[in-house]
């Protein structure tokens, strides 16, 4: 408890560091066009959050990032699971997965503009951007599954079901909490580069485009700090949801 | 009915592991495997298994029957509790409250409902065995079941595994005299280079 009370503190007086930093840095350039301090970002979020159209803006833009991120989780575990069993399916699969990884996002976003319109923007291009993080890592944890417990399951004539809860499971949740790790920054940085180039009504990429044209960079910097934290939030809540029972380290003796 | 196993042979990458092995073993007896490491006792347990094929000869009187298994590692899911563990192998009639009462006789009561990988090398040994006495089987067969016991728990263990074969085959291997003796077993020599005999050990 103590150790925990230092650590916070410590992170506290590292964090206070980099604002004065920054906040130095603010007063040496003073051109609040090219950098506003946390002073001016602070302001310009208060002056956001009572009205409705930030937490409306919020609500879109997290709604849309989710459910692209959960279908791609849902279709990548999915086609991850089916690979590994079906590997004519993996074989299948592999370069449209390839594909996905290696095609700019940018690219992504035009295109998925035309085919789909500018509402429904960040759903697509989270979708596409987590898929193949989801399904690699889908795939290299069922891969990693032990087979001295797979011939044991064999042995003892287990069902599939308790294969799979049981053997597979355990050896696919920390493939795919790291999976999970990357992909969820990932669908945050693309869904809302996504909306600034598609400007969809009520969306955080909108509110981003109207700083830049405005030349708001304390609003910029407000609504990127929104970012940060939603997206933080959104990480621990999904890895929480994956991480299952806890082991404690060290032996225990009889 | 009887198992019998006829002029087995297997190699590896050119080493041959087991040559020319017969064997038989009968309904409801205890049988030790007992040899130096290396002569092929764990590579003649996973082919009656199932999980090897042999270059030669014929196993017969294993169709059908169902194993009760020690492997020479646990082979446990770890982060599951010994009673889990159990449980996941266990015959259908077995309920939670039963599992956990056989464990407890093998194991400290507060250490059945713990992941398996916060457990001692002796309480994961325990647990596999008790696993695969409490599984359905027909045939028990243990591949050094013993290992990291100490001699009062390679005792309490022994009598364990005695009353739970009780009407079945065991093949046991082992690398102590001792053990065969307190099973009244009968003890197989597996000699490397395919030399094999049988001794039969009066209590």
């Amino acid at each position: 408890m103590r150790q925990f009370g230092k650590q916070t503190g410590r992170r506290l007086l590292i964090a206070l560091f980099w604002v004065m930093v920054w906040q130095l840095a603010a007063i040496a350039i003073h051109n609040s066009i090219i950098l506003a301090g946390p002073w001016e970002t602070g302001a310009a979020l208060w002056r956001m959050l009572p009205t409705e159209e930030f937490w409306k803006s919020i609500a879109c833009s997290f709604a849309k990032i989710s459910l692209g991120f959960g279908a791609a989780f849902v279709v990548g575990l999915g086609l991850g699971s089916g690979g590994y069993c079906f590997p004519i399916l993996g074989e299948l699969v592999e370069p449209l997965m390839a594909l996905l990884k290696s095609i700019p996002v940018a690219s992504f976003v035009i295109l998925a503009l035309i085919w789909a319109g500018s509402a429904n923007l960040s759903v697509l291009i989270a979708f596409l951007v987590v898929l193949p993080v989801i399904y690699i890592h889908t795939v290299a944890g069922l891969e990693s599954t032990d087979e001295k417990l797979l011939e044991m399951a064999k042995v003892f004539s287990m069902s599939p079901w308790k294969q799979i809860r049981y053997i597979y499971i355990p050896a696919l949740v920390p493939y795919l909490r790291s999976g999970c790790g990357v992909a969820l920054g990932m669908s945050w940085k693309s869904g809302v580069a996504a909306e600034v180039i598609g400007v969809p009504d009520h969306s955080i990429g909108e509110k981003l485009y109207m700083s830049k044209i405005y030349l708001n960079t304390g609003d910029l910097m407000a609504w990127t700090f929104v970012i940060i934290v939603i997206s933080a939030l959104f990480e621990k809540a999904v890895l929480r949801l994956l991480s299952g029972k806890r082991i404690e380290g060290g032996d225990y003796e009889s | 009915m009887s198992l019998e196993i006829c002029g087995l042979t297997k190699s590896f990458h050119q080493l041959k592991v087991l040559d020319d092995v017969t064997l038989t073993f009968e309904d409801n007896k205890t049988y030790c495997l007992m040899s130096p490491s290396g002569s092929g006792k764990t590579t003649l347990f996973r082919i009656l298994l199932g999980l090897e094929q042999a270059d030669r000869g014929e196993v017969t009187g294993i169709q059908g029957k169902r194993f009760g298994v020690v492997f020479q590692e646990d082979r446990l899911c770890e982060a599951f509790s010994p009673l889990e563990n159990v449980l996941m192998t266990a015959a259908r009639g077995i309920i939670r409250e039963n599992a956990r009462r056989e464990l407890c006789r093998l194991l400290p009561e507060e250490s059945v409902d713990r992941p398996v990988a916060t457990l001692s090398g002796g309480m994961k040994r325990r647990t596999a065995i008790c696993r695969a006495l409490l599984a359905p089987s027909d045939i028990v067969l243990m591949d050094e079941p013993f290992t990291g016991l100490d001699k009062d728990m390679r005792r309490q263990v022994i009598g364990y595994i005695r009353e739970k074969t009780e009407g079945k085959m065991l093949i046991l291997s082992t690398h102590d005299p001792e053990d065969v003796k307190t099973l009244g077993a009968r003890l197989v020599r597996l000699k490397p280079v395919s030399c094999l005999r049988e001794i039969r050990i009066e209590n």
